[in-house]
């Protein structure tokens, strides 16, 4: 079965031409600003212990990460219809990346360097110019210490807390949260940004890192056919915060996720720095207060409604057998 | 994608997960093996684990320090995913942390995978004490790798007692934990602490690669707005540092960068990267309304736009011709 798609299509950073590296990095740096454009709500959603709490260590991490890259490309594509988020491959080398015409070429002591015409030179967060990031591994040859695409694939089983299930030995999808997700980031040392939780949206290549973290679910519910989020092997707690069973608020499938539902207060953060979700001509999913469960059925094969408007450029337009 | 081109992705895909299951599989194997060796030579020398950990090959290899660092570092590699959830992995790898007598090639892998679990926030928040205590431990250990990490980590989140740390090794008054440079560019990513003389130092004794690094810093300071200024226009200084100036400077007085980067775009004899980067800069960012309504600036961009002697430059010139909004 297949479906006629116009969606955009979010590509292997490693793999831009000129023109799309051009215009993304051009994008990001002007929604940057300086320091002074929206993109510091970006940055601010992913700083503090609360806020952090709302997207780590419990099962809705995937689908609040999918949400923020969303919300993100959306505030892109404002300013240039054309720009996607593009996925940096961190189980392959990446040589085409970490230059200074993209991502930056790292120097001594982690300063990152930018070419004259990448407009990433103005990048600036919390005040500071620039990105400070220590690859510890060579960026030319080598690759993120990480399991490989083909492991993270395999992972899932039946356990208590696993959301999705593939019934093979290695336990739990969303411990790639620890296992390439984790290890991509720690695989810069030193000082580096993306290496920190509270740090790591200051590094842009943090977006990049997270598109493959997002490709790597998309791949995997594509793979098992998990886009029926009542379905257990798809995710495990399918009520809200107050159901039996349940998990942390903001966690369950029927929960709305901070910051874009606007709920403020203990054990949610003091404030909502982006609230609604951004809607498009293009698509009407996911609404202005997305739960956790809505991110789930991102091609809409389930409900036609609920498609999203983007894909990754293998595989996509063609429904699960 | 065709549904045949589908299809043969997912045969493709099928056949690389058997593979690495296959792997997986061989792994656990010699895993066990690892394990049943470890248990008994632990037993042999009367050492034991608690029974349940005793039990799994994966934590018996990964706490037994008489093994070679490969397999116990392997351990964390492989199966890290499935470990992650348990209390009693976390404090294995703290204790191999804080264990100096330990393979630091261990140490420093174990010290990954920390940082690596500590993203998962809920799941971590009970051993996020330890974890701190660990890291702040670190920060004397007489392994250089892990000291640089523990240090980066912490002045990351301006922890008072490592800063504390750094100043006082900078003035002298106690040992610096990390070479002197980066000390202070560690403590340069907290804007609320008096940092500029460190990087007034920096900047006067660095390498290429850490003179921009100061600068870059530097935009954090009005105080350094004329020394800024000052760096952007020296011919004589390297294209990154130059480059660096500017942003900085921009961010501390943006009607300012715009004369000088006016100046020095329209300078044929100045650096083309230079100049490219503060076209780009004036064509995308800031108030470009302005950028475009000053006609004489404008007028010397048509000329700029035509020198093929700067070719860069000259494309960078047209671009921004081709966006003036009367047009």
């Amino acid at each position: 079965m297949s479906k006629p798609v116009m969606v955009r299509i979010r590509k292997n950073a490693n793999q831009l031409s000129p023109a799309e590296r051009d215009r993304f990095t051009t994008t990001l740096a002007k929604l940057n600003d300086q320091g002074a454009g929206l993109f510091k709500d970006f940055r601010e959603m992913h700083r503090q212990q609360l806020a952090l709490a709302q997207a780590h260590g419990a099962p809705g991490f995937l689908s609040w990460h999918r949400a923020y890259l969303l919300d993100l490309e959306r505030e892109l594509q404002r300013l240039d219809p054309s720009v996607t988020l593009p996925y940096w491959r961190f189980d392959q080398p990446a040589p085409n990346l970490f230059t200074a015409d993209f991502m930056g070429r790292s120097g001594a002591l982690g300063n990152v360097s930018f070419s004259g015409t990448n407009l990433l030179r103005q990048w600036q967060t919390d005040g500071a110019a620039g990105v400070t990031r220590e690859p510890g591994f060579n960026v030319q040859t080598g690759r993120a210490n990480v399991i490989n695409q083909a492991i993270t694939l395999l992972l899932g089983g039946d356990r208590p807390n696993a959301i999705f299930d593939t019934g093979t030995d290695q336990d739990g999808f969303d411990e790639m949260e620890f296992n390439p997700h984790g290890n991509a980031h720690t695989s810069f040392t030193g000082s580096s940004y993306i290496r920190s939780r509270g740090t790591a949206p200051r590094d842009p290549l943090f977006f990049l890192l997270h598109c493959n973290v997002d490709r790597l679910w998309a791949r995997w519910q594509w793979f098992h056919n998990r886009f029926d989020g009542t379905q257990p092997n798809t995710f495990f707690f399918r009520g809200s915060a107050t159901s039996t069973p349940h998990t942390d608020i903001g966690h369950n499938l029927l929960d709305t996720m901070w910051p874009w539902n606007n709920v403020t207060g203990f054990p949610r953060p003091d404030n909502a720095p982006r609230t609604p979700f951004p809607q498009v001509a293009t698509a009407t999913a996911p609404g202005p207060a997305p739960t956790v469960g809505d991110m789930i059925d991102y091609l809409g094969f389930l409900n036609a409604q609920s498609d999203m408007n983007f894909a990754y450029d293998v595989p996509f337009g063609v429904a699960p057998t | 994608m065709s549904e045949q081109a589908a299809q043969r992705l997912e045969e493709e895909l099928r056949r690389e997960l058997r593979e690495a299951q296959a792997a997986h599989s061989q792994y656990l194997s010699e895993l066990e093996a690892t394990a049943e060796a470890s248990r008994a030579a632990r037993s042999s020398r009367e050492e034991g684990l608690p029974g349940d950990l005793d039990d799994d090959p994966a934590m018996t290899v990964l706490t037994d320090t008489s093994l070679p660092d490969e397999p116990r570092i392997q351990v964390l590699h492989q199966l890290g995913p499935s470990l992650s959830r348990r209390d009693e992995f976390i404090e294995a790898l703290l204790a191999i942390v804080k264990d100096r007598s330990d393979s630091p090639a261990v140490r420093e892998a174990a010290l990954q995978a920390l940082g690596s679990a500590a993203f998962q926030v809920l799941r971590f928040r009970p051993h996020q004490p330890a974890y701190d205590d660990a890291l702040h431990d670190l920060v004397a250990d007489p392994v250089p790798a892990l000291r640089e990490a523990a240090v980066g980590i912490l002045a990351q989140q301006h922890d008072p007692v490592v800063q504390e740390t750094l100043i006082q090794g900078l003035r002298g008054e106690g040992s610096l934990p990390v070479e002197r440079e980066r000390a202070i560019l560690l403590l340069a990513e907290d804007d609320h602490l008096d940092n500029l003389p460190w990087l007034r130092e920096l900047y006067r004794s660095g390498s290429e690669s850490v003179r921009e690094q100061s600068v870059r810093f530097m935009g954090s300071y009005p105080d350094a707005r004329s020394t800024l200024e000052g760096i952007l226009r020296d011919k004589n200084e390297s294209t990154s540092v130059r480059q660096q100036s500017g942003a900085s400077l921009r961010h501390l007085a943006p009607d300012r960068f715009e004369a000088v980067a006016k100046e020095i775009s329209t300078d044929t004899t100045d650096d083309p990267e230079v100049r490219t980067a503060c076209l780009t800069a004036l064509q995308h960012l800031g108030d470009t309304a302005r950028v475009y309504a000053d006609t004489e600036f404008v007028h010397r961009m048509q000329d700029v736009s035509g020198d093929e002697s700067a070719p860069q430059v000259a494309q960078v010139a047209r671009e921004l011709l081709e966006r003036r909004p009367d047009l």
